[in-house]
């Protein structure tokens, strides 16, 4: 029997130059180890992106206290005045009323004023106890840049509730960068 | 070669033959759900009782069945909306739990394994549903239209459905349709039904 017939490992043949076998082994397992860690995780990461996308966004909520201030979608905000009346067309409904929320709205540049005229803006009223009720925006003239507009802000909700209520603004969807969470602002009470 | 190089190569071969054969079913394995186990969570009911489901409550207010429909508001004198079996229009009102929504399926499920989607033929005759608010009872009504021999123990199946079903809460209830009732019913149905019209 020959070395060419045992071949024992670490002794290489002579006159065939390469890798011992010993170590040929070490970097196929090392390749095996690496495309069976690549066949599990370029699959994992191409499924995460496809779900991320009808996912809905992660939310940053800017709060100011009602009265204040806030940023938004490139825009100042302000609630300046809070009403509570009876909801048009109420027929004896004497547990809802229909609250109204004058906000000051002043855009400073083109884009902000086009994000504040967006149908995509949405104004909701929450509770402390995690209930949010619709509520819509009614502004009398087109938003321009550098010019205060007024907003009401029209929602139906319960009388009982209606003192406590926070007005939220979500800002346009079309205004959020692919890897920013949606930008809202929340007047706190 | 000798025969233990021919055995040992006719091992690799069948050992490798074999690896490979597991490496593809593996690669075919997938995450397997039964189409069932992801359907609506049904939360059980009566009619004139208070369902609540996790996003929402419904209360059946009341059933009433109709051999024809009116159309709605038309300068002309439509005829009625007509139909081989029976409308069944179910009353409801409903609230949400936490946020605004809208109960997106309902289906009236009879005996036999028959289920009529709501929506009556024409637009004239249907009635655009709400959005139900937290802590506000909105009331709205169902049209079905289905055979008068399917009227009997039929029940309303309500959801929040929508394209995306899967888990979503849902109220199953009892109409309370036994052989009496629903002969009844059929005996008084009315022509041309407002379906429309507050209080009916």
């Amino acid at each position: 029997m020959t070395a060419s017939d045992t071949r024992p490992d670490g002794i290489p043949l002579p006159g065939r130059p390469g890798i011992r076998p010993r170590d040929r082994r070490i970097v196929q397992a090392i390749a095996l180890v690496c495309a069976t860690a690549a066949m599990l995780a370029i699959p994992w990461a191409d499924e995460t992106g496809t779900v991320r996308k009808f996912l809905k966004p992660p939310e940053k909520v800017t709060t100011v206290p009602e009265g204040q201030i806030g940023e938004l979608a490139g825009a100042q905000w302000k609630v300046f005045d809070r009403k509570v009346a009876e909801p048009l067309g109420g027929k004896g409904q004497g547990d809802i009323v229909e609250l109204r929320l004058a906000v000051a709205v002043r855009p400073s540049d083109a884009a902000a004023a086009k994000a504040v005229g967006s149908y995509g803006l949405q104004y909701r009223l929450h509770d402390d106890d995690g209930h949010a009720w619709f509520a819509s925006g009614v502004r009398t003239t087109e938003p321009k840049a550098g010019v205060a507009l007024r907003i009401t802000v029209k929602g139906t909700v319960p009388r009982a509730k209606a003192d406590a209520l926070e007005l939220r603004i979500q800002a346009p969807k079309e205004t959020r960068k692919p890897e920013d969470p949606l930008a809202s602002l929340r007047f706190a009470r | 070669m000798n025969a233990r190089q021919v055995l040992l190569r006719g091992g690799a071969g069948v050992g490798g033959t074999v690896l490979l054969a597991g490496a593809m079913w593996l690669h075919s394995v997938r995450p397997e759900i039964r189409a069932a186990e992801l359907d609506p969570i049904r939360t059980g009911g009566t009619i004139g009782e208070q369902v609540a489901t996790r996003d929402f409550s419904v209360r059946v207010d009341g059933v009433v069945a109709a051999r024809s429909l009116a159309p709605g508001f038309s300068l002309g004198r439509k005829p009625p909306v007509g139909t081989d079996g029976v409308y069944l229009v179910v009353r409801l009102s409903a609230t949400a739990a936490r946020e605004p929504l809208q109960l997106r399926s309902a289906d009236l499920e009879t005996p036999g394994g028959y289920t009529f989607h709501a929506d009556p033929r024409t637009s004239d005759v249907s009635v655009n549903q709400p959005t139900f608010q937290p802590m506000i009872w909105t009331s709205t009504k169902l049209v079905f239209e289905l055979p008068k021999d399917r009227v009997e123990g039929a029940r309303l199946v309500v959801g929040t459905g929508g394209l995306l079903p899967q888990l979503s809460s849902a109220a199953d209830i009892d109409l309370g349709l036994g052989k009496d009732r629903a002969a009844e019913l059929l005996q008084k149905a009315p022509e041309r039904y407002q379906v429309k019209a507050d209080g009916s």
